[in-house]
């Protein structure tokens, strides 16, 4: 890694006007950012270290669960307020990486984590993502890993969080400052198509994410991740469901998939078909037939359509057991 | 003999979780310099150009070497040189037109073999400027088509003839089941925890390498040979070794390089191999694919056994995956035929991995059994049983010791085999389909001849010195033993001295070798310094007082152990058998080990927490195989892509079972005074298959291809 010009802003106010300035990179956790370089990535030439901003503590306000961008991860999904009323978040944290790394990683870092493509990774393979034009490899050489929703000819690695994917289907906001000024987006935004013109987030540039909420809810969720090895694995395929239901029909829906798709996925024209239905494996197979009409596997992601759809259907006979 | 009771803890245990054991990379010479290598990224290709004057213009950048230049180290390409390093093993074998080519070694042509080859070597004050120098070098490859395609039969290898058929005597009925199918391995690392890498020091005309090997003397040999220079002024130093798995088995590149680089520059030179150089630097298991055919009579008498394999091998190396040796002795079918067609093609050369041929063609042999069980109706131990091969039919030879048959009793009864269902989809837990499975395991028992010396000194204390290496295995901890045991002391008054060339000759810790060739030799040692302490006059004298009663500071002798006579009329084989349960979702795929029982026939277990440990590392091994690992190569280039730990998986904590293993330890009479045989690789061939075959006997889902396909248990 080349050495770069580290910095400790004391102050939100002060990391925001520190990353307005170009080439200046965020850096929380580290357990993303500080691979990377190591692996070569270009970064810098300066790093803003956001680990001494202040932490505000899990709050409710305005009608919504506010979560400083700071807090680890492992502190998200312990607390018992999130425990309690938001289960899916708390499970989709704690199915993703290692203790270890769940102590370190921030909120904000997980939102805004790089991709975890093979091709990505290293920079001596070609990667659009990484190096605009240079190709992707995956077009010739499918991964394992590879989402089969939301490719394009640019990029067709599937987002490696599972805290984004919970996140989307609870309905989450982001806030934060770009300089001094306050901005607020729906999570449902952050991630764009890869594209030549998309970066891996619609973050205005030199944005700050200081906390996230999550309007409060009395709907159960829960989450469930499929993948190779019993832990430590990005999901092959991984689903988040936000249901609320009145005498036994479905009165809100929401469904979001990780781990099949270039972005945490979410299809809200199928969800709409779950309205006032019964909980029925025939009305969870019509939401999945609209949800993946545009899904695209190949031979190396053949097993993620039926993951995927395994992976709804049991998540929703735990949630409605 | 009397054993240390209860048995010792590894002796090296507090140094390893405490960071203190020095590993090779760990070393940090005054002025060390860091050398790195830089990978060709597609193959097969020529260099047009490789430019590294940026790379030498980086800070700290004290050197490049490329093929160009690096013959100022005296680094070159010979023949001679390739029959010591790993390129050479399995050549003789294949006695092909592009064995008689000339000699392979990176750095020394515009050629590329295979993507991933060393095309260039940055030197520099600190890892930080080699990596910078690395991205600096410019390389410009001309693509060149890749070679025809080939098959070379090969001939003799690892002691089996890779193609042979015979009738051994052993008469079936007329055929009535037959089972034909094919089964594909994929490529497969090591993935040591210890990366290799070798740190060179020289001191007057004489080099000294830190280095992580499992053989401290053939390492010698090959980098003595590869420098010019006598074997007496190189010394090998690899006391701690992080685990090797094969990988650290053979002599690959980087072991010279680190030496001759050191030697030209005048500085230490610490050579590490990153994680993404070890699948393409130091070896790996070939994808195999494999043709098995079975026909048996209406009792499940084989009639037949073909075992068909075609694996590939590198465009100038020699070794192979012999899928089919087991095929050759294990099962007393009447007519045996085994063959294997090996392909060149640009790629690493592969290398032996924990089993080699046992490991790939267990999965094979031992799913197509399975198969013909269930077609026949005949449980699938009876069928073993029925074919239970009571000598070894290919070298007409009796087992020196075979108790597999109470293997097969003995697992069977802890799994709870006879509530299994035979037919597949009869039992659920939870709601998740359970099934069980089994598997024969096997794997020969080689000797080697071995020395170690052992030392008495003045204290009292004794000093146990042989060359052999502890990879993990236990090694040091088993010389404390036998050396204590023998000489009626305490192992807490032993040190052990081990992987140092210049130490007393021991063969490289592989093919399950080690223990039983080396610890022959330190009772005998211990026995001979017995001995020179002249007849115990009185029973209470220590050894220390018996030294001094000789008017000598310290003493020594030497004990050696005698290879196994070449004309041998026995066999010596370890056996076992794996059950196994497993429990499948098939909704979500998910599938689990439950349980897995592995019961061993190895002789006498010198040290019963060790040899459990090196057996549940095997299974550990068999989990990952069946479930995860993978390595993937890019069909274009040719190039690893899972070539670190993110992408490749290996099972962690929560994909391993609670692991039962279960030694009969019964001595072989034959196995010298120990009676042990070796266990290193035993515990990993038949495990896959055997999770296959609980998988069958969970869902009636019949898996063909490691690792399982996530489609295959869903849907």
């Amino acid at each position: 890694m080349a050495a770069t010009d580290w910095r400790w802003p004391q102050t939100a106010a002060e990391a925001a006007d520190l990353l307005a300035q170009p080439g200046h990179q965020a850096v929380a956790g580290g357990t993303t950012v500080l691979d990377l370089a190591r692996l070569g990535h270009v970064s810098g030439p300066a790093m803003v270290d956001l680990s001494r901003l202040p932490r505000e503590e899990i709050r409710v306000q305005e009608g919504a669960l506010l979560l400083d961008a700071g807090l680890s991860n492992t502190a998200v999904a312990r607390a018992p307020l999130v425990q309690q009323r938001f289960p899916a978040l708390s499970e989709a944290i704690l199915s993703g990486a290692s203790g270890q790394i769940r102590n370190a990683a921030t909120l904000g870092g997980n939102l805004l984590q790089a991709l975890r493509c093979a091709y990505f990774r290293d920079p001596s393979w070609p990667c659009n993502r990484r190096d605009a034009g240079s190709g992707c490899p995956a077009i010739e050489a499918p991964l394992p890993g590879d989402a089969i929703l939301g490719i394009t000819a640019h990029c067709r690695a599937a987002h490696p969080s599972d805290m984004a994917v919970a996140l989307l289907a609870l309905d989450a906001r982001l806030h934060g400052l770009v300089g001094a000024r306050r901005f607020e987006m729906p999570l449902a935004d952050l991630y764009p198509l890869p594209s030549p013109d998309a970066g891996l987030t619609a973050l205005p540039r030199g944005a700050l994410v200081t906390a996230i909420s999550l309007p409060l809810t009395t709907a159960r969720s829960g989450y469930e991740k499929l993948r190779g090895r019993a832990s430590y694995e990005f999901a092959a395929a991984s689903v988040a469901a936000v249901l609320e239901s009145d005498r036994g029909r479905i009165t809100r829906a929401a469904i979001a998939f990780g781990g099949i798709a270039t972005t945490p996925w979410r299809t809200p024209a199928a969800e709409a078909l779950l309205l006032g239905q019964g909980y029925d494996a025939r009305a969870t197979d019509d939401f999945l037939d609209l949800a993946f009409a545009t899904a695209a596997p190949v031979e190396a992601t053949a097993h993620k359509l039926p993951l995927a759809r395994g992976a709804l259907h049991h998540l929703l006979q735990r949630l409605t057991k | 003999m009397t054993r240390a009771d209860p048995p010792l803890p590894r002796l090296d245990a507090l140094e390893k979780v405490t960071g203190r054991a020095n590993y090779a990379a760990d070393l940090q010479p005054q002025g060390v310099l860091q050398a790195f290598a830089l990978r060709a990224t597609r193959a097969p290709a020529r260099i047009r150009s490789i430019d590294c004057e940026n790379a030498r213009a980086v800070p700290g950048v004290v050197a490049v070497y490329t093929h160009e230049n690096a013959h100022e180290t005296g680094w070159r390409a010979d023949p001679a040189l390739d029959a010591l390093f790993a390129e050479g093993l399995g050549r003789s074998a294949l006695k092909d037109a592009a064995s008689q080519l000339p000699a392979y070694r990176p750095l020394t042509s515009d050629e590329v073999m295979f993507a991933g080859q060393w095309i260039a070597i940055v030197v520099a004050e600190g890892i930080e400027a080699a990596r910078q120098g690395l991205a600096a070098v410019q390389v410009n490859l001309e693509d060149l088509p890749p070679p025809e395609p080939v098959k070379i039969r090969p001939g003799p290898f690892f002691a089996g003839d890779m193609q042979h058929a015979f009738t051994t005597g052993h008469r079936a009925g007329a055929p009535r089941h037959r089972v034909e199918a094919s089964y594909e391995t994929p490529v497969q690392l090591h993935q040591p925890l210890e990366p290799s890498a070798t740190t060179a020091v020289w001191q007057g005309g004489r080099v000294i390498l830190r280095d992580s090997t499992q053989g401290t003397r053939a390492t010698r040999t090959a980098v003595a040979a590869s420098l010019g220079v006598a074997e007496e002024n190189v010394l090998i130093h690899a006391e701690y070794v992080g685990g090797g798995f094969g990988a650290k088995n053979q002599i690959w590149p980087h072991q010279a390089l680190a030496a001759h680089l050191s030697r030209a520059l005048q500085r230490p030179v610490r050579l590490q191999l990153t994680r993404a150089d070890l699948g393409v630097a130091s070896g790996h298991r070939s994808e195999t694919r494999q043709h098995i055919r079975l026909e048996a009579d209406a009792d499940g008498r084989l009639a037949l056994l073909t075992h068909h394999s075609e694996i590939p091998t590198s465009l100038r190396g020699g070794f192979f995956e012999p899928c089919g040796l087991s095929s050759l002795m294990l099962y007393a079918a009447q007519r045996i035929e085994v063959r294997h067609e090996v392909t060149r093609r640009a790629i690493p050369t592969p290398t032996p991995f924990r089993a080699p041929g046992e490991t790939p063609g267990s999965f094979a042999l031992e799913t197509a059994l399975d198969e013909l069980a269930h077609q026949a109706g005949i449980d699938p131990v009876e069928l073993r049983l029925r074919n239970f091969a009571e000598r070894d039919l290919y070298h007409n030879r009796p087992w020196s010791s075979n108790h597999l048959a109470e293997c097969y009793a003995r697992g069977a009864a802890r799994i709870g085999w006879a509530g299994r269902s035979a037919l597949p989809r009869r039992h659920r837990r939870d709601g998740r389909l359970v099934g069980l499975g089994m598997a024969t395991t096997a794997y020969p028992a080689p000797i080697l001849p071995a020395s170690v010396r052992v030392t008495l000194r003045g204290t009292g204390s004794v000093l146990v010195e042989t060359s052999a290496t502890d990879i993990g295995t236990g090694m040091r901890s088993l010389l404390a033993q036998k050396v204590a045991d023998t000489l009626g002391i305490s192992p807490a008054e032993i040190e052990v001295q081990l992987g140092r060339s210049e130490l007393p000759d021991a063969p490289t810790a592989g093919r399950s070798k080690s223990s039983a060739s080396v610890m022959p030799a330190a009772g005998a040692a211990a026995r001979a310094l017995l001995q020179k302490l002249g007849p115990e006059e009185r029973s209470n004298l220590t050894l220390a007082q018996r030294l001094a009663a000789l008017g000598q500071p310290h003493i020594s002798a030497e004990g050696h152990s005698a290879p196994r006579d070449p004309q041998a009329e026995h066999s010596f084989y370890s056996f076992g058998a794996h059950f196994v349960e497993v429990e499948l979702e098939e909704q979500i795929g998910r599938l689990r080990v439950t349980r897995v029982v592995s019961v061993l026939d190895c002789g006498t277990i010198l040290h019963p927490r060790l040899a459990e440990s090196q057996i549940r590392g095997g299974v550990i091994f068999g989990i990952g195989m069946a479930l995860m690992e993978e390595g993937l190569r890019h069909p274009a280039t040719g190039r690893l892509i899972s070539d670190n730990l993110a992408d490749y998986a290996i099972p962690v904590h929560a994909d391993v079972p609670e692991i039962e293993v279960d030694f009969l330890n019964i001595p072989d009479p034959l196995m010298g005074e120990d009676g042990a045989r070796g266990l290193g690789e035993i515990g990993l061939p038949g495990l896959a298959a055997a999770i296959g075959n609980a998988v069958f006997n969970a869902s009636g889902r019949r898996i063909r291809q490691t690792p399982f396909p996530l489609s295959a248990l869903t849907g």
